[in-house]
């Protein structure tokens, strides 16, 4: 059986274009068509933070914002995860489980005057 | 016994008392697991008294050696990728497929939701960190050890911390 053509109802879609009226509709399918799609558009978004974007590629993204607002957001969201997970480390108080042991400690010493010899 | 021997293991012997903890704690933090942590510090302070002459005192010492430190873990994570398969990852990559509809775009309802509160003011709360503490601890290891070592690794980083970042935008 044929699949069902895609056709997601307009209401509740807080992107700027949506099938809310029929040039919408038209811009919304040539712009899905000529931009990659979402599962794409996520992992060549977190390929860019490592890696800088081509110009061609930074165009279609911004194009496919237009239809999309969940891929901006995941932008926005990666971005900040990226940035805050760097300051982690000093943020995070409480270490998981005991201390360094006087025992460790002891072990610790002992291997070094081992080396010493 | 050579001069700088007996020097470096005189250094050596207050090491352990004035930063044990401390490095021990660094090191916890990103290799989670206290036998681990124990390990690359011994093996730090081990290398440290090997190479205490090249030291020469130019930084606190607590900096050289958290230095030392910072590479055997990175090497701890690198060795942890290689003897480990992908399907770390491959599992990471299938995991939120249905994130997505057939033909390839979000799912309206299962899209990124916004995030409400102002980005910085976010930084300070507790909660904040406990969650992402609490992502952390999901993971499988080597990706981890990407979250926490990302600037320090090189190349074999970029392919796992994109799985990762994949999963904790989901995580919201």
């Amino acid at each position: 059986m044929p699949e069902e053509p895609y056709n997601p109802s307009p209401i509740g879609n807080p992107s700027v274009l949506a099938r809310r009226n029929w040039l919408q509709t038209r811009l919304v399918i040539f712009i899905g068509k000529h931009t990659p799609k979402c599962r794409e558009m996520v992992r060549i978004l977190s390929q860019s933070m490592e890696e800088p974007m081509p110009l061609m590629m930074r165009i279609k993204k911004r194009v496919h914002f237009l239809i999309c607002c969940w891929c901006q957001r995941y932008e926005e969201q990666l971005r900040y995860i990226r940035d805050t997970a760097q300051q982690f480390p000093q943020h995070a108080d409480e270490v998981p489980g005991p201390p360094l042991s006087e025992e460790a400690k002891e072990r610790m010493k002992q291997k070094l005057a081992e080396q010493a010899r | 016994m050579t001069e700088s021997k007996i020097q470096s293991a005189s250094a050596a012997h207050g090491w352990v008392d004035d930063h044990g903890e401390c490095l021990y704690r660094y090191a916890l933090m990103r290799v989670r697991k206290p036998e681990v942590a124990e390990d690359l510090v011994q093996e730090t302070f081990l290398a440290a008294v090997r190479g205490y002459e090249k030291f020469g005192g130019r930084s606190s010492e607590r900096s050289w050696l958290c230095g030392i430190l910072k590479n055997k873990i990175v090497d701890h994570f690198r060795k942890l990728g290689r003897e480990t398969s992908f399907t770390d990852t491959e599992f990471l990559a299938g995991e939120y497929s249905e994130k997505f509809v057939s033909v390839g775009f979000w799912n309206h309802d299962e899209g990124p939701k916004e995030w409400k509160a102002e980005p910085d003011e976010v930084m300070h709360r507790a909660e904040f960190w406990q969650t992402m503490k609490d992502c952390l601890a999901k993971l499988p290891q080597k990706v981890r050890g990407v979250f926490t070592c990302a600037r320090w690794m090189a190349f074999r980083a970029k392919r796992f911390a994109r799985f990762f970042r994949f999963q904790t935008a989901i995580f919201g």
